[in-house]
This record gives C-alpha cells, sequence and structure tokens, in this order.
C-alpha cells in the first residue's frame, strides 16, 4: 500500500529514516574516494537520518578503530570540503567493522547479530541498506547469503526496509545484464535494487527534467520541428591509470556510453511522464530507448568510430599511446574513443540525428550535452554580405562546470547591421550560495530513502545493453569498421569529424 | 584588501540605487565585478520595541543561505518622517554574490509611501517574501498596503494569533508560510515513517481512532489542528460531525475514523493511531515527545521502537530551514482547512 503520508516530497527530501548502511568491499577504493566522503558531507550538511550506522564489510581482519583509521586518511584526501577531526570523529562513532568472506555463511550469521546488536543499543527499527560496493561477480553470492540469513524483509510486509546498491559494471552485454538481473531478483524485489549510475546524481543532469518541464519557452521547441540534432560528449583528459587491465577488457564503449551516456541520452528525450514519481520517470526513459533504432552490421559501419590513442601530447607533456600502458596487450583492439549516431525513431525525434561521443586522452576533462536548434530563414539577411547566422546552441554542461548555457544571434553595437553569436550563461557557483553536492551524495540519500527515481531500473540496463549489442558484436565480429587511431591530446579521429561532416554538422569545440 | 561588507548609511530616496552601486563598488574589487546574482527580494516586518535586533537576526542569517535584497521595515509610533538607509555585505567573494539591505524605519500612517518605496525598489522580476517578526504592527492598513505586495507571507502563528490570524492574513496574500506549520516537520515525518513500515502501511485502511495529544485547553493549541489537519488531508477524510469527546471524520468512500484531542503538556506531545481489533488485537502506533526525544512505538503486531531527536527549532532555524528545504505549501492549505473546519464545529461558527 502506498504511504499516503509521502506526498510533501519537500520534506521528504530533507529527511531519511534511521538506516544502517552494510558496504560490501568495505576496504576497496569506492569505499574511501566517494561513499565515505559522501556520507560524511551529508552528516555535514545535516541530511543524514538522525540515526545512521555504517558496517563495513570486507575479508581482512579490522577493530573497529583501525577501519575509521583507514576511512579517516580517505576522507582527508577526498572530501569535497575539509572536515575537522572533531566532526569525523563524532560521525566515526557511527562505523563499526565486520569481518566477512562474501562466500562464508557463518559470516552472515555474524553480521546479522552485528545489526541486532546496534539496532538493540540504539532503540531503533533501522532499515538495511546494502551497498555492493565489489566486483559484480560476487553480487548473486552475497544476495544469496543475505537472503539466507534472514537479512532480507519482504517489501509487502516486513517489518523494516531492506534493499540493495549496485554498482556499474552492469553486465558486459545484454546476456550478461539478464543473468546478473535475474540473479538479483531471486533474493531481492525489483523495488529493492537500486543500481547506481553516478551521472544521474549530478546536478546538471537532473536539472533537465527541471529545466525541461518548468520553462514554458523550452518545451514546444523539443522536438524535431526546432531540434537540428543534438551532440552528448563525455570527454576524459586521463588514460587508463591504473584501470589498463580492467579498461582493456571493457572499452569506452561499455564503460562510458551504455550507462552514463545513453542514461543521460534517454533523459534528455523522454516524454513527460505523469509524475515525478521513480517508475513514472523511468517507464518514460524506457520508451525512449525502445525506440532507439537497433542498426544492422552495414548501419554499425555508417554511423559508428571507433578509435584507440597513439602517442601524443596533452598539456606540454609527452604521453604514451594505449598500447603502450601498463595492463595493456600490445595488440589491444579495445576502443579507447567511440563515436555514434543514434536515431530515435518515435513521432517527438524522427529525423534529429543524436551524436555521441566518448573518449580517454583528449584535451580536457567535459562533459557536455548540446542541443542545435534549426536555423531560422535566412531570406531577411542573404545578400547583405556578412556571414551566416548561427544557429542556437543550448549547452547543458555536465561537469566540470555545472551549467547551462545559450547562444542566440545579437547585433553588434554601430551602425553596421551584423549579427553575432552571443552566449547567455547560467551556472551553478554562480547562481546559488549552497555548492553543489558530490553526485554520490545525492544518490546515497535517495537510496536511503526508497526514491529510485536516479537508478536505473532492470529494463533500462537491459534495453541500453540491447542497443549497444549489434555494435559491438559488428566491431567485435567482423573487426569493422577498422579500429581508427588518433593521437593523445586531440579530439579524436578524422573519421568521428567525418561522421557529422557528411550531414552537414561538426563536433563543438569544447 | 577590501571589505566584504559596510554598515548603515543614511540615504535619500532618489540616490539610493546610486548608493547601492557605490557601496557594492567598495566593498569589492569593482562595481562591475558585483552583478546582482540575488533570487528574490526579502521584506521583514517588526518592530525594534518588541523584538529588538530580531529583523537584523534574520538578515545575517539568511542572506548567505539566501541571498536577497532585504528591506527592513520597522514601524515606529514615535516618528514622523520616514527614515531611509542601506548597506550591502558580500556574501561570496568566489562568486560574486551581493546582498543588500534597505532599512525603512516609518510611523503606521505613512505606509502608503512606504508602499510606494517597495514598489519601485524591489528588484524586477524575482519574488517577494514577506517576514512578520511582530505581527503587534500589522494593522489593516499595514497589511493592505505591504502584504498585498508579496508573493508569499512567513509568520509564526505560535506567537502571532493562532488561526485567526493565519486566516486574516489570507485576506491579503494568498501563500502563507506558518512557522508553526514548520515545527511540525519531525512529527509529520515520524508519521510517514511508521508508514514506510510495509506491515503497518497495510492496515491503513483498518484506522479506527486517530488522537491527537497536545496544548492545555484541547483543541485550542495550533500545533495540534495542523497535526490533525494534515493527518485528515493525507488520509483523504473530512470532519463531519461532532461527538462526545470526538470527532467524526469520513472519507469517500465513506469510511469513518474518529478523531480525538487530548489536553498535553505541550503544544504538541503525542499522536496515536489505533486500529480495528479483527487482524490483530491491540494493534495500535503511538508517537510520543519525551524531552528531545521524539519516540514511536508500534505494539500488537511488531513490536518496532524507534526514537528520533527532537529540537525546538529557534524562529531563525525555522526560517533557515525554510528557505533550504522548503515546505508544501498545499499540503499546509488543506490542513489549514481542515483545523478550520474543526475548530468551526467546535466552536459552532465559521472563520470563513
Amino acid at each position: 500500500m502506498i504511504n499516503p503520508f509521502l506526498g510533501d516530497s519537500n520534506e521528504k527530501a530533507a529527511y531519511a529514516p534511521p538506516t544502517c548502511l552494510v558496504i560490501f568491499g568495505a576496504t576497496g577504493d569506492l569505499t574511501h574516494r566517494k561513499l565515505i566522503p559522501g556520507l560524511v558531507n551529508l552528516a555535514e550538511d545535516k541530511y543524514l537520518p538522525s540515526e545512521f550506522v555504517v558496517i563495513g564489510a570486507a575479508r581482512g581482519e579490522h577493530s573497529d578503530e583501525d577501519f575509521r583509521e583507514i576511512l579517516w586518511e580517505g576522507v582527508k584526501s577526498h572530501s569535497r570540503r575539509k572536515i575537522s577531526k572533531e566532526v569525523w570523529d563524532n560521525f566515526a562513532k557511527n562505523i563499526f567493522y565486520s569481518k566477512l568472506g562474501f562466500d562464508d555463511a557463518g559470516h552472515y550469521q555474524n553480521l546479522k547479530a552485528k545489526l541486532e546488536e546496534v539496532g538493540k543499543a540504539r532503540r531503533q527499527n533501522f532499515n538495511y541498506l546494502y551497498y555492493f560496493a565489489t566486483a559484480p561477480k560476487f553480487f548473486g553470492t552475497i544476495s544469496r547469503n543475505l537472503k539466507a540469513a534472514g537479512l532480507v524483509e519482504d517489501p509487502k510486509t516486513g517489518v523494516r526496509s531492506t534493499a540493495i546498491v549496485v554498482e556499474k559494471p552492469f553486465g558486459h552485454d545484454l546476456e550478461s545484464a539478464r543473468k546478473l538481473n535475474l540473479e538479483l531478483r531471486e533474493n531481492f524485489a525489483e523495488n529493492q535494487i537500486f543500481r547506481i549510475d553516478h551521472y544521474l546524481g549530478k546536478e546538471t543532469v537532473q536539472n533537465i527534467l527541471v529545466f525541461r518541464f518548468s520553462n514554458g519557452m523550452f518545451e514546444p521547441l523539443w522536438n524535431h520541428r526546432y531540434i537540428d540534432h543534438i551532440q552528448i560528449s563525455v570527454a576524459e583528459s586521463v588514460g587508463v591509470e591504473s584501470r589498463g587491465g580492467y579498461f582493456d577488457g571493457t572499452g569506452i564503449s561499455r564503460d562510458i556510453i551504455q550507462n552514463h551516456v545513453i542514461q543521460v541520452l534517454s533523459l534528455l528525450c523522454i516524454e513527460p511522464p505523469v509524475n515525478l514519481e521513480a517508475d513514472s520517470i523511468r517507464d518514460e526513459k524506457v520508451k525512449v530507448l525502445k525506440a532507439i533504432r537497433r542498426y544492422t552490421k552495414e548501419e554499425v559501419c555508417k554511423n559508428t568510430v571507433r578509435a584507440q590513442y597513439t602517442r601524443g601530447i596533452l598539456d606540454g607533456k609527452e604521453l604514451a599511446g594505449y598500447t603502450e600502458e601498463e595492463g595493456i596487450a600490445p595488440n589491444s583492439q579495445t576502443e579507447t574513443f567511440a563515436a555514434m549516431k543514434f536515431a530515435i525513431d518515435n513521432w517527438r525525434w524522427s529525423g534529429v540525428p543524436i551524436y555521441v561521443r566518448a573518449g580517454k586522452r583528449l584535451p580536457k576533462r567535459i562533459t557536455e550535452i548540446t542541443v542545435y536548434f534549426r536555423k531560422p530563414p535566412e531570406a531577411l539577411f542573404k545578400g547583405l554580405g556578412y556571414q551566416q547566422i548561427e544557429q542556437n546552441v543550448l549547452a547543458i554542461q555536465v561537469q566540470p562546470k555545472e551549467g547551462i548555457s545559450l547562444k542566440i544571434s545579437s547585433k553588434p553595437p554601430g551602425p553596421r547591421m551584423r549579427a553575432h553569436p552571443v552566449v547567455m550563461e547560467f551556472s551553478y557557483g554562480q547562481s546559488f550560495g549552497v555548492p553543489s553536492p558530490e553526485a554520490y551524495e545525492r544518490l546515497l540519500l535517495d537510496a536511503m530513502k526508497g526514491d529510485a527515481t536516479l537508478f536505473t531500473r532492470d529494463d533500462e540496463i537491459e534495453e541500453a545493453w540491447d542497443i549497444l549489442k549489434p555494435i559491438m558484436e559488428t566491431w567485435e565480429g567482423g573487426n569493422m569498421p577498422a579500429l581508427a587511431r588518433y593521437q593523445a591530446g586531440t579530439w579524436g579521429p578524422k573519421e568521428a569529424a567525418e561522421l557529422l561532416r557528411r550531414e552537414n554538422h561538426r563536433w563543438r569545440r569544447l | 584588501m577590501t571589505a566584504t561588507s559596510s554598515k548603515f548609511e543614511s540615504v535619500e530616496l532618489n540616490k539610493l540605487e546610486k548608493m547601492l552601486a557605490d557601496i557594492k563598488g567598495r566593498i569589492g574589487e569593482s562595481a562591475e565585478a558585483h552583478a546582482s546574482f540575488t533570487t528574490q527580494n526579502t521584506v521583514v516586518l517588526g518592530s525594534t520595541s518588541v523584538n529588538g535586533t530580531l529583523e537584523n537576526e534574520v538578515v545575517k542569517n539568511l542572506m548567505r543561505l539566501n541571498p536577497a535584497r532585504f528591506f527592513l521595515l520597522e514601524i515606529k509610533p514615535d516618528i514622523k518622517d520616514i527614515n531611509l538607509s542601506a548597506r550591502c555585505e558580500l556574501v561570496s567573494e568566489e562568486n560574486k554574490i551581493c546582498s543588500e539591505v534597505i532599512k525603512l524605519e516609518s510611523p503606521e500612517d505613512r505606509m502608503m509611501e512606504v508602499a510606494s518605496i517597495l514598489r519601485s525598489h524591489l528588484l524586477t522580476g524575482v519574488s517577494t517574501d514577506l517576514f512578520i517578526s511582530d505581527i503587534s504592527v500589522v494593522s489593516e492598513k499595514v497589511a493592505n498596503n505591504i502584504i498585498s505586495l508579496c508573493e508569499r507571507v512567513i509568520f509564526d502563528g505560535r506567537t502571532c494569533g493562532g488561526l485567526s490570524k493565519a486566516v486574516w492574513l489570507g485576506r491579503f496574500c494568498n501563500t502563507r508560510i506558518d512557522l508553526e506549520w514548520l515545527r511540525l516537520a519531525p512529527w509529520r515525518e515520524a508519521v510517514r515513517m511508521v508508514f514506510e513500515i510495509p506491515g503497518i502501511a497495510n492496515r491503513l485502511p483498518d484506522i479506527e481512532t486517530i488522537t491527537i495529544v497536545g496544548g492545555k485547553e484541547s483543541t485550542e493549541a495550533l500545533g495540534p489542528l495542523y497535526m490533525a489537519g494534515w493527518i485528515l488531508g493525507c488520509l483523504k477524510l473530512e470532519v463531519s460531525a461532532r461527538g462526545t469527546g470526538f470527532f467524526e471524520c469520513r472519507g469517500e468512500a465513506g469510511v469513518g475514523v474518529n478523531l480525538k484531542f487530548v489536553p498535553g503538556d505541550a503544544e504538541l506531545s503525542g499522536i496515536a493511531f489505533e486500529f480495528s481489533d479483527e487482524k490483530q488485537p491491540g494493534f495500535r502506533v503511538d508517537m510520543r515527545r519525551k524531552g528531545e526525544i521524539l519516540e514511536t512505538v508500534s505494539t500488537g503486531k511488531f513490536d518496532v521502537r524507534t526514537s528520533q531527536p527532537y529540537k525546538d527549532l529557534s524562529v531563525i532555524e525555522l526560517l533557515q530551514r525554510f528557505f533550504l528545504v522548503g515546505t508544501s505549501v498545499y499540503k499546509y492549505d488543506v490542513a489549514l482547512r481542515q483545523a478550520i473546519d474543526i475548530e468551526n464545529l467546535k466552536q459552532g461558527y465559521r472563520f470563513s
């Protein structure tokens, strides 16, 4: 039954119920860099539940004190703001450690005892949120053991809410994603599974919905009549860093496009949902994903580009080529750059190309969604001897700076009738006094509250893999199109530019 | 090195905007850099004679959180002229955000002139909030001239005359925010949370009695009335009749729930939900405030006991919370309407 008292979404945003967060893989990088710093910042902003406990679960042997000390180092290095020792000590009182081999049933009984002990000591009926900060191969084992230990409640009749948060990669392809979904659903209901895609926690991405549906001036233009094309770019200046082994078996398409880019795309292109409930929004996203055209092999060759970086110079520094990086096979065919042209076969987006690109070792780190509007008829200005009128461009910058800019044409001062592009900008930093939280902060808080809006549902994941399936099969099967090369520190191969040039478009200079 | 704030300086009306621009220039690197990024106007209405420096505290505490052009409007019976002064404060050097504070001291009989000054100097294109820190200065004349300029009026029903004043303010401004309503947020949260437990949520249709404990004289206190109004609104119930010691409430499906008010030792000290005995005898959920703890206990089905801190927030803290988190005006209006219905049934007359 739906809780009738949940109606006031603003007040709901302020609180989460008493929660015990159990992190599996608690000594790993994600816990240190993102989860614990995010939680401390939530505590500092007073968003955490009044009663909140973290239990770290991992294979190693640690006392609570040791574990807290390890986490403190992570907070000092990775928190978005400086956290004083006093604040940390106060927060760290709520952190405990439980040794746990993922496949050791006895350890789950210990965990259960610890959870009950903490609940009793604090006189709380804690909700249990299990965060799987582990490799996906452990998801099934952990969820099975949690269920066997009696740590999973029935979502309809239980005495508390129990849910899991799982990290990407969510599958390697459509089949493995389906298998993983089935494995999780054997032990948890779909509404107890929160699949995290941290891009959805970014303020600018969340703002897409607000921007589209709360501004009367944009939504009427948001269709094939007024939009010429859309670009989504995710550029990274870094190479594979220490993830060489992982990345070489994955590639940029699976690492970035299948999840972050397709999620952003679906949010950008959805029809107005009936309300802001999680499933209403996700239903609409799935409709977009279903409408994205699945390519034949020929279409894959025509509409996609894959490339790998070679030696080059970035910011004055000479950089190694991809196959010279540690952990990369010298004959690797893994793409570090991908560009694709998508088509959405529905009424709204018919004929509007959507170009996406993602790459490593590009000149700068930037993620931007760019909407190019159709030009007005030029008849009025034709023949007056000045440059072409430029398109209106709406750019939504996701990172590093969060904000929106709109390029319009304006007459410069002076006697000549000219049109010159000018930019109207909205920047989060300059318009709101309150700094933006890290994506993980928002997502952790939402998971505690049981709000799944910013998490991906099983069918979204499967549709996203289904879109990529013919592309990956063509790339990996027939070795077509050929793997192009680009120098590190450039904006990708010439083939990527050619992909747009064919239709008189060009990538936005970022 | 530049200063980041200025003291109030008297100014003639026709020089106000220029003076503010000059001050902005003085406290920053250049006047040009301090384009105003404020997103609203905030008018604080009160009198220093009653509230001391509350108005200044409001500005001091809100300007960082909610940069605005602030108008401090003090009604002073002992002066004849309107005194005007202003100051600026750079609330974020990095982002060049500046809050401006314009102080207006005026006798009550010059409200039309004050309103004209506000109309001329309210920032264009952004909304205006009015916070009433002292309701005693808000006469019909003040309300007609000043409140009607604003999109939202914020007041504290606990000290501002209760339900009747809330209704009265609605004559001048459609959107009312009562700090007493905000004070009840932890209670609303406790109710929400207990009905998040799936096994308890399933029993919602079986609620028989809702008891609100608080206020020394039963329904006179605003908190219990708002709380009852909110619960009825969420459950889509309306009070339909008054019985002995209870109100009968009915929903669209004709389901009846009894609402009781029991005097307590605080403004609001407890809420209880009792369920029909057919499925689980003695099943009930109790929420009680015990000092600085709000405790929820369910018995008869699950033995659930949970608690959360409960702190009496100051007016400033409530305002900060409002500007940070907000509240649902729609839900408040529904609760207010329900509260009025309850009071009407009790008193045998109509407020509105």
